[in-house]
């Protein structure tokens, strides 16, 4: 007869939190969007330290699920570690399920970071992501529940409950709050079909004045133009990075419009800075003017473009306000630098 | 008036010289016969002042010539008889004799009034300091009516011995007033004469020593205030056969009489040049003393009219008209090792290809043209006020005959920026929100000629005073100025530049605890611009060039930042171009420099509108603009 000896488990140096159904955690991963998880990850390996003897610290785990490169060491890390103690308890996992989770995770968080910066892809998009990252996390959450299980250790000590208070009220408070932005958002994509319509042209034309510009990299769209008898035409971009209007004055001078621009990038922001070119279109008397007012800001660029032309008394403004989260040379700055580069009168 | 112009340059053409002798034989009543006849068929007379017939023979018999002009007039109301009524015969009292045959008017009901020679009225064609045998009949005609007829036939007869230049003439076929009737005949049995017919409403032919001409319906000739009229004016022209050459040659002749007697020169040329080691500054030196200290005056009488006095004669005088101080500045300026050659100019003409035949006769002024450090220059010694370098105003783009021995008409050239000029303004905001402005003018060539001669004469004061108007009209209508000139004034300055300074503060007018948005325009430029613009009816218009270059310095620290530069302006075009740049200098001020140059060319008269269009730019741009946001660290310490 053969005995098998191992090292003795070493004592628990705490209470630690019953398992319970993974079920559970996805829920409240999933009504809280996923910003419950790095307080799950904080609570379980936690846990993990009280039961194991972990080296790791806790509340470096709250950063996990947020950033991207921390998860390139951490998770891998956390699965061996894992794997140790599912072997001790008599537990299997394939370890291509469990490296096929890391991938996931990780492609996962840098999706979710895309179009969170992107002006292209719609926010709503989001959602299918936060609920596979959910899902995914809810999956270790099991894998950890599923050791304690079997860890008999565990049934002779106290326990804290499975689910605690404040996790029902924040499960009920993310519930809610799915709801209302759910509901926001399905009330603005309602709004946008009616209101806005996507300008799919290489160039857009102001209906009954030939006034055209480009319309690259990023898309635009056309929204109802309030009512302001100088407004020809309002567009924005996608996730309103920018906000665009077409103007017509009939009793004011080009330096008239931009220095009134100026003042008001000023006012904006007095550190904004400015510069102006004055000049003839190509082979023609026609003056066209551009200002450019920009700044820098904590995550991205305030900037302020107006193309100015001179018609016959009547001058014609592209004006475009942008507050980017890209830096200078985003694709908003792009899009928007081709527009009043190409802003002209046919 | 007109047509008294039309006569100036008839007797421009004219030699001078010798004895003189008004006749009144009124001796032919053919003429009003004519007047009557036409009266008769033209029952409603003409619309407007109509030259009805003007007929013109002349013969050439040896060194005898005669003119024989008969010229009918209709006056259509009160107005032109009484601007017209007064005829007048240009002639030389020396070299020509002048015969009265016919002087009438013939009035609406067909009385005719006769001139009675008794009130014959003469005058002379001189002006101040200006000396020569030109006179003027003047004919006051009896008895002129609205709808009325001047009858006017007499001789002219002139001894070309008297005179110093080759038999030429243009007999003009048009005027300001239509031509009903054109008819000339030319007789020269004893000498060959070229000609020439440049309207095409005037149809010629050449007989055995006999050409004739006539048109009908010749229309008025129209041009703008801007055109050289004799550019434009057509006719038959005749002159004897020379060539250019052969003409230059004959001037150089008569020119070389200033060097006969010259012995006084040298010692002049060592007192000028004396202590003087730049050659270009002992040219300034020898240009000076002939352009200011030899006064005009032009002794243009008898055997002078093309023939300069001695140098000797200058020197001692002090005082010669433009061929006596070419002379005197071409033997000063061979003294000092420099090659000069005179040049025949023609200030009212600036097209050399309508000077259809030789002839010395288009030309009225000469000046001296030398070679320096690979650069020809026109040296005007009657203009006192320009630098040696500068060629004047005046007879830039000018008709122009060198007197070389292979030439023929050309232009003085014309500078591409003759009006040329340089603004610095220093621009403070002060505490209190109001602005001390420093401008600086500096006028470069002949522009600093022509504000030279604006400020010759006056004392300090009133030149002051004349600034300071000036800046007023300009600027800005404000009493808290002051200006004076700063260098280019002195003989002893550099002609080439003229500097002005104006001083003007301005109380607060800015709102010193927000943003300030303040625009300026760009005084000087502006000025220039509106007077630029073209309203010609008839012809292209030559514009004389203008660069002007305005540089703001523009301090705001007192209560604002600035934080970004002023617009960039490149406004670019064939006619010409409008650019500024600004920047911010290391001490927080703005610099902002603007452009303006319209080069030296001609603007035909379908281009007119689209110049117009580009002054229209021009000044809808050029006004300087001063955004800066609100610095609390800038307010009063």
């Amino acid at each position: 007869m053969t005995e098998s000896v191992s090292a003795p488990e070493p004592e628990i140096s705490g209470s630690v939190t019953a398992p319970r159904t993974a079920w559970f955690d996805f829920l409240l991963l999933l009504l809280t969007l996923g910003l419950y998880t790095p307080f799950l990850l904080v609570s379980q390996i936690r846990d993990l330290k009280k039961l194991y003897q972990s080296q790791r610290k806790p509340w470096l785990w709250f950063f996990v699920p947020l950033f991207l490169p921390a998860q390139l060491f951490a998770l891998p890390s956390l699965h061996r570690e894992l794997t140790g103690y599912e072997q001790r308890m008599g537990l299997t996992l394939q370890n291509w399920i469990a490296v096929l989770w890391i991938i996931a995770v990780v492609l996962l968080t840098l999706l979710s970071s895309v179009i969170n910066r992107s002006e292209t892809v719609a926010e709503f998009w989001l959602f299918p992501i936060l609920a596979l990252l959910a899902g995914l996390y809810s999956l270790l959450a099991w894998r950890i529940h599923r050791i304690k299980r079997v860890d008999t250790r565990l049934h002779e000590q106290p326990r804290q409950p499975a689910t605690h208070w404040w996790e029902w009220v924040v499960a009920i408070m993310g519930f809610l709050l799915t709801i209302v932005l759910a509901a926001l958002m399905v009330f603005e994509s309602m709004m946008e079909d009616v209101l806005a319509r996507h300008v799919d042209v290489p160039a857009f034309t102001v209906e009954g004045t030939g006034l055209t510009w480009p319309i690259q990299r990023v898309p635009w769209l056309e929204i109802e133009t309030p009512e302001d008898p100088d407004d020809l035409v309002t567009l924005r971009g996608v996730n309103r990075g920018f906000i665009v209007n077409v103007y017509q004055y009939s009793n004011q001078s080009v330096n008239e419009v931009l220095a009134s621009r100026h003042i008001q990038a000023m006012n904006i922001d007095d550190g904004m800075v400015c510069s102006e070119h004055q000049t003839f279109e190509p082979g023609s008397l026609n003056v066209k003017a551009v200002q450019e007012c920009i700044t820098s800001i904590d995550f991205g660029t305030d900037a302020q473009f107006s193309a100015v032309l001179e018609r016959d008394g009547t001058v014609y403004e592209l004006y475009a306000l942008v507050a980017t989260p890209e830096s200078e040379d985003g694709g908003i700055m792009t899009s928007i630098r081709a527009a009043i580069e190409g802003f002209s009168l046919q | 008036m007109n047509r008294i112009m039309f006569a100036l340059l008839c007797v421009w053409l004219m030699p001078a010289n010798g004895w003189a002798s008004v006749v009144f034989p009124m001796d032919s009543d053919a003429l009003i016969a004519r007047a009557k006849l036409d009266q008769q068929e033209q029952v409603a007379g003409y619309d407007e002042v109509t030259n009805v017939l003007r007929r013109i023979v002349v013969d050439v018999d040896g060194n005898k010539v005669t003119r024989r002009i008969q010229a009918l007039w209709f006056y259509p109301d009160t107005s032109s008889v009484e601007e017209y009524g007064t005829e007048s015969i240009y002639f030389d009292d020396v070299s020509e004799s002048v015969r009265v045959h016919t002087a009438a008017t013939l009035s609406p009901d067909g009385t005719v009034s006769q001139f009675d020679p008794a009130n014959a009225q003469y005058g002379d064609s001189d002006q101040y300091n200006t000396f020569s045998n030109g006179r003027v009949l003047y004919l006051a005609l009896p008895g002129m009516q609205a709808n009325g007829y001047t009858v006017l036939d007499y001789e002219i007869t002139s001894d070309l011995k008297l005179t110093e230049t080759p038999f030429a003439d243009h007999i003009r076929a048009e005027s300001l007033f239509p031509l009903r009737q054109f008819e000339l005949i030319v007789r020269a049995p004893t000498v060959t004469l070229n000609w020439d017919n440049s309207h095409p409403a005037v149809y010629c032919e050449s007989l055995a020593h006999e050409t004739r001409c006539s048109g009908q319906d010749i229309p008025a000739l129209q041009f703008d205030s801007t055109t050289y009229w004799r550019d434009k004016l057509r006719g038959v022209s005749f002159a004897v056969n020379l060539d250019w050459s052969e003409l230059a040659a004959h001037a150089l002749t008569l020119y070389q009489n200033a060097f006969t007697e010259q012995s006084e020169v040298e010692s002049l040329y060592q007192r000028l040049v004396d202590g003087i080691d730049s050659k270009a500054q002992r040219i300034e030196a020898l240009f000076r003393f002939v352009a200011e200290d030899i006064r005009y005056v032009s002794l243009s009488t008898e055997g002078h009219t093309h023939t300069p006095h001695t140098n000797d004669s200058v020197i001692r005088n002090r005082y010669g008209d433009c061929k006596d101080k070419t002379a005197l500045l071409q033997a000063l300026l061979a003294l000092e090792g420099v090659e000069a050659t005179p040049v025949l100019v023609s200030t009212n003409r600036t097209d050399p290809d309508r000077l259809v035949l030789p002839s010395l006769n288009y030309f009225n002024h000469i000046v001296l043209c030398l070679a320096y450090q690979g650069q020809r220059y026109c040296l005007d010694p009657t203009d006192s006020t320009v630098h040696w370098q500068s060629t004047s105003n005046w007879i830039q783009g000018k008709v122009a005959l060198p007197l070389t021995s292979t030439t023929k008409p050309e232009q003085i050239p014309a500078e591409k920026h003759r009006w040329t000029m340089d603004i610095l303004s220093e621009l403070v905001f002060t505490e209190a929100g109001g602005l001390h402005e420093v401008q600086t003018r500096t006028y470069s060539d002949a522009f600093a000629a022509y504000m030279r001669e604006q400020l010759r004469g006056s004392d300090t004061d009133e030149q002051q005073q004349m600034l300071v108007r000036q800046y007023q009209q300009v600027v800005a209508d404000t009493d808290n100025v002051s200006a004076m000139a700063l260098a280019g004034t002195q003989r002893e300055d550099d002609y080439r530049q003229l500097q002005v300074r104006t001083e003007a503060n301005y109380s607060a007018f800015a709102t010193t605890d927000n943003h300030l948005r303040y625009t300026e325009d760009d005084a000087w430029l502006v000025d220039d611009l509106q007077s630029s613009y073209l309203d010609n009816e008839y012809d292209a218009v030559t514009l004389d060039g203008v660069r002007y270059r305005s540089r703001y310095n523009v301090d705001v620290t007192a209560h604002w930042r600035v934080m970004s530069p002023a617009p960039t302006v490149e406004l670019v075009h064939r006619f010409g171009s409008f650019k500024r740049v600004s920047k911010i200098l290391n001490d927080g001020r703005l610099s902002i420099e603007t452009i303006l140059e319209i080069p030296h060319q001609t603007i035909g008269l379908t281009e007119q509108d689209e110049f117009n269009q580009l002054l229209d730019r021009f000044l809808a741009l050029q006004t300087i603009r001063i955004e800066a946001p609100f610095s609390a660290d800038s307010a009063n310490p």
